[in-house]
């Protein structure tokens, strides 16, 4: 039988060696989510978990529904690439279910939902300068070959 | 490539091809890690070093570079070019009658993988539960085949071709039937497969096949491939000759990826890949709708 991993990519910070007293624990087991329901084309249906670990809301684990590596392995990025941040990594929970546990850890008391909503922002722009740069690159490319013909 | 690179570049740029291994493929340019960089996220600095270059773009296929981005995030596209660009396609097959030697299954799957020629912009998702499917999310396909014995034949031939009529059913003999105001929206002949000449099932004299089919709209298929390294394959070859081994360093850019994407033909290559940053900014604006909904609670 084949061991199947849950995925798990930690970037711990090389300069900084104190890890917070926040256990890692898994949310998956307290989660009250909401499964979408299954359909046989289903239009994309999200729906996230916030479970604040205690009193300290600098550590945050998200359990994000209908995900994988897609969104988790970009996020986690440009999440990553936030100063503020002690820990972030993701996981998949397990193959058969479509949902990772994307777990964030801030240093400075700053409450680990910023980081996250600057994270999908931060994506956003990514995106939105890649879509313009390739559009106008087809643009010029379609009107350099109807020149030259 | 500078001849010597520093060590400290070539940690963060270079991906190391050695004799028996990879090294270096994680990225490891994050705050802190390095003393003396600032790498925090700057979009100023991503849009400064970012670009695409189109190499070649045909009707179904086209090749392109991206530089200055990393692997999450092009791993991203890919992943969503695969799988999750919607297009339209059968999902319901209603067999009324099929006499043919194909089963019904086998029948429906293979009418399951015919790409069909319909704009999935242009339509919605079904919703969840719904058995009949409305014109704004449901195109209905008709085949309707019926083999015949050919009495023009002569007398001692054994080709098929001549023997019978209609023993082949091509994808070409799928006919739409619009539904609602489907023929005005989309004109008369422009909802077909892609390709013409799939071939279905074939059948002899007596058999026949009444089908109808529903398109919804899905996940769909493109192919894409993502190479690194232009027009260089790398090859470890060098590192197989002593004299050399010690002397060649194989390195490859972390940043550049190359983009060769094959469409099935039913979008043009360069929107599907427009479709595809959009899936991904859909994403991220559903998970910023969210919070912004569970923090006013």
């Amino acid at each position: 039988m084949i061991w199947t991993c849950a995925i798990s990519l930690f970037s711990v910070r090389v300069a900084y060696g104190l890890v917070p007293a926040c256990q890692w624990k898994s949310a998956v087991s307290k989660c009250k989510s909401v499964l979408p329901p299954l359909a046989e084309c289903p239009p994309p249906v999200f729906s996230s978990q916030v479970q604040a670990e205690g009193a300290d809301e600098g550590c945050i684990t998200f359990v994000l529904h209908e995900e994988d590596h897609t969104l988790g392995n970009s996020l986690r990025y440009l999440v990553m690439k936030n100063p503020d941040i002690e820990f972030c990594g993701y996981s998949i929970t397990h193959p058969s279910e479509s949902k990772i546990n994307f777990r964030i850890q801030t240093r400075g008391g700053v409450p680990a939902v910023e980081p996250f909503r600057k994270g999908l922002n931060d994506l956003t722009d990514v995106c939105q300068h890649v879509l313009n740069t390739f559009q106008a690159r087809v643009k010029d490319f379609k009107g350099q070959s109807e020149a030259m013909d | 490539m500078a001849a010597s690179m520093s060590n400290v570049e070539e940690l963060r740029n270079r991906v190391i091809l050695n004799e028996f291994g990879v090294r270096n493929v994680h990225t490891t340019d994050f705050p802190g890690n390095y003393p003396g960089y600032n790498d925090s996220w700057n979009l100023k600095k991503f849009q400064k070093k970012f670009r695409i270059d189109i190499i070649q773009m045909e009707e179904n296929s086209m090749e392109f570079d991206m530089v200055g981005i990393d692997a999450a995030i092009a791993n991203a596209f890919r992943r969503i070019l695969l799988a999750e660009v919607p297009t339209m396609a059968v999902e319901k097959v209603f067999v009324y009658n099929n006499t043919s030697i194909i089963q019904d299954e086998i029948l429906a799957h293979r009418l399951g993988l015919v790409p069909i020629r319909a704009d999935p912009r242009l339509f919605e998702y079904r919703n969840a539960g719904d058995e009949e499917g409305t014109e704004i999310d449901t195109i209905q396909l008709q085949l309707k085949v019926k083999c015949t014995r050919n009495p023009r034949a002569p007398r001692d031939s054994s080709d098929p071709r001549e023997l019978y009529i209609n023993h082949m059913v091509y994808s070409r003999d799928i006919k739409w039937v619009p539904i609602g105001n489907q023929a005005d929206v989309f004109g008369e002949a422009s909802i077909a497969p892609v390709h013409d000449d799939i071939l279905l099932a074939q059948l002899r004299p007596g058999q026949e096949l009444d089908i109808v089919m529903h398109c919804v709209k899905g996940i769909g298929e493109a192919v894409a491939r993502v190479l690194n390294s232009r027009l260089d394959t790398c090859s470890r070859e060098v590192l197989r000759h002593d004299d050399l081994k010690n002397v060649v360093k194989l390195g490859r850019v972390r940043d550049h990826f190359i983009f060769s994407v094959e469409s099935t033909g039913i979008l043009a290559p360069d929107v599907l890949v427009c479709e595809a940053i959009n899936v991904l900014m859909a994403k991220c604006r559903k998970f910023l709708n969210e919070l912004d909904a569970a923090e006013v609670e």
